[in-house]
């Protein structure tokens, strides 16, 4: 060894030390610390370990504040499904207005998720209540497009399948016009203008007449 | 992995402790409460089909979300220290005795023909690997983990699901932190 490479007194043992807590730190084990004489450090080995404490200390408290912030995402992450799920179930409603009647008021957006919770929704509440008709209301629809109205005629055809005549009712013009220009294919659905129309055609119905004033169908 | 449930039973005092999260939303998670009809909750130290429970646990991961699973996980977790600490007498236990207590309580109360259950894989004073080999849903086993960690009082705990059946990997393996 060249008289230049002669290392001081303590030196390989200061390397070894700081090796062991850089090992601990990056297993995760943020706690340990290079032992350091008090006051201001008198060798370059000294300083470094200074300095990897106090990488080593700011470390542990940036992954303090990270584990907190990451809980605290989790846990309102937790409450917003949950609430969503309230919410969803609050979306589709479904009523029993008539005797052997069903209504289904839809608003807002119609998604392939909400689309099958209403199909479940509708085939749990047409077996319980033993219906044979269920009126899907759309007034508080606004958009419908091609994927929309395929949802809705799943849940018409899946109803029929129970033996329910679905009717849809509250199509504005702007919707009935969208549904023509994409060439939706609602000629399985029957459509009436009203909700008070759909429920004389359930009764009338009822009662053994086929009439109706259906727009389509 | 044998992802398989045949023979595996466990107690149902497991389902019920699942549903006991749910029970303000009953009427949203009807489906998961109609899986559990046929149990009594008079008798939760009865035993039930395994599959039971993870179909239960999928149920509301699907149609609820992740998050309110692993959330649940927390809450039972909470239960499950307080049951391992008065059971075997515990007093401030450190999160690797409290792990050891896991893997013993879920060896005896689930019947596995296969035996499988949870593994330590290694541990280090500040970290614990855990591994699980049989199924049970993943992610609510992280809220599980978490909550018994936490409960033995060391600073931020964290569990880290770094291997997943889901992904591909063998089995399910948590590492659990603490600073």
């Amino acid at each position: 060894m060249s008289q230049g490479n002669v290392q001081p007194p303590g030196y390989t043992e200061a390397i070894r030390q700081m090796l062991a807590v850089l090992a601990s730190a990056s297993s995760g084990d943020l706690s340990q610390r290079i032992p350091v004489a008090d006051g201001p450090p008198e060798t370059p080995e000294a300083e470094l370990a200074v300095g990897i404490n106090t990488v080593i200390a700011a470390w542990r408290d940036a992954e303090i504040r990270a584990r907190r912030a990451k809980r605290e995402l989790e846990n309102k992450l937790g409450t917003i499904e949950t609430q969503a799920a309230a919410i969803r179930e609050l979306s589709n409603p479904i009523m029993e207005i008539w005797d052997d009647t069903l209504l289904l008021p839809i608003v807002g957006m119609l998604d392939t998720r909400r689309s099958e919770e209403l199909l479940a929704s509708l085939l749990d509440s047409v077996v319980s209540k033993q219906a044979k008709f269920a009126i899907l209301d759309i007034t508080g629809v606004d958009v419908v497009d091609t994927k929309t109205a395929d949802h809705l005629l799943k849940v018409v055809r899946a109803a029929k399948l129970l033996g329910v005549s679905c009717m849809l009712t509250g199509l504005s013009p702007a919707v009935a016009q969208t549904l023509v220009e994409i060439g939706a294919n609602m000629g399985e659905m029957q459509t009436l203008r009203s909700l008070k129309e759909a429920l004389r055609e359930c009764m009338q119905r009822m009662r053994g007449s086929t009439s109706g004033r259906s727009v389509s169908a | 992995m044998d992802n398989g449930t045949e023979g595996v039973t466990l107690l149902t005092g497991f389902v019920f402790d699942v549903l006991q999260e749910y029970r303000s939303m009953k009427k949203t998670c009807q489906p998961v409460f109609d899986m559990a009809k046929d149990l009594d909750p008079n008798r939760q130290d009865e035993w039930c089909a395994m599959s039971l429970y993870n179909d239960v646990c999928t149920w509301i991961e699907q149609h609820i979300g992740d998050s309110s699973i692993r959330k649940a996980g927390i809450a039972i977790g909470n239960r499950a220290y307080d049951n391992i600490v008065k059971t075997q007498g515990m007093t401030s236990p450190t999160p690797l005795a409290m792990m050891e207590s896991l893997r013993w309580a879920a060896a005896n109360m689930i019947r596995d023909p296969k035996g499988r259950g949870w593994e330590i894989v290694s541990h280090t004073p500040k970290t614990i690997t855990m591994r699980r080999t049989q199924t049970f849903n993943c992610i609510m086993q992280e809220g599980l983990l978490l909550s018994l960690i936490e409960r033995t009082k060391v600073e931020s705990p964290d569990v880290e699901h770094f291997k997943c059946t889901r992904k591909g990997d063998e089995f399910c393996e948590y590492r659990l932190s603490w600073l």
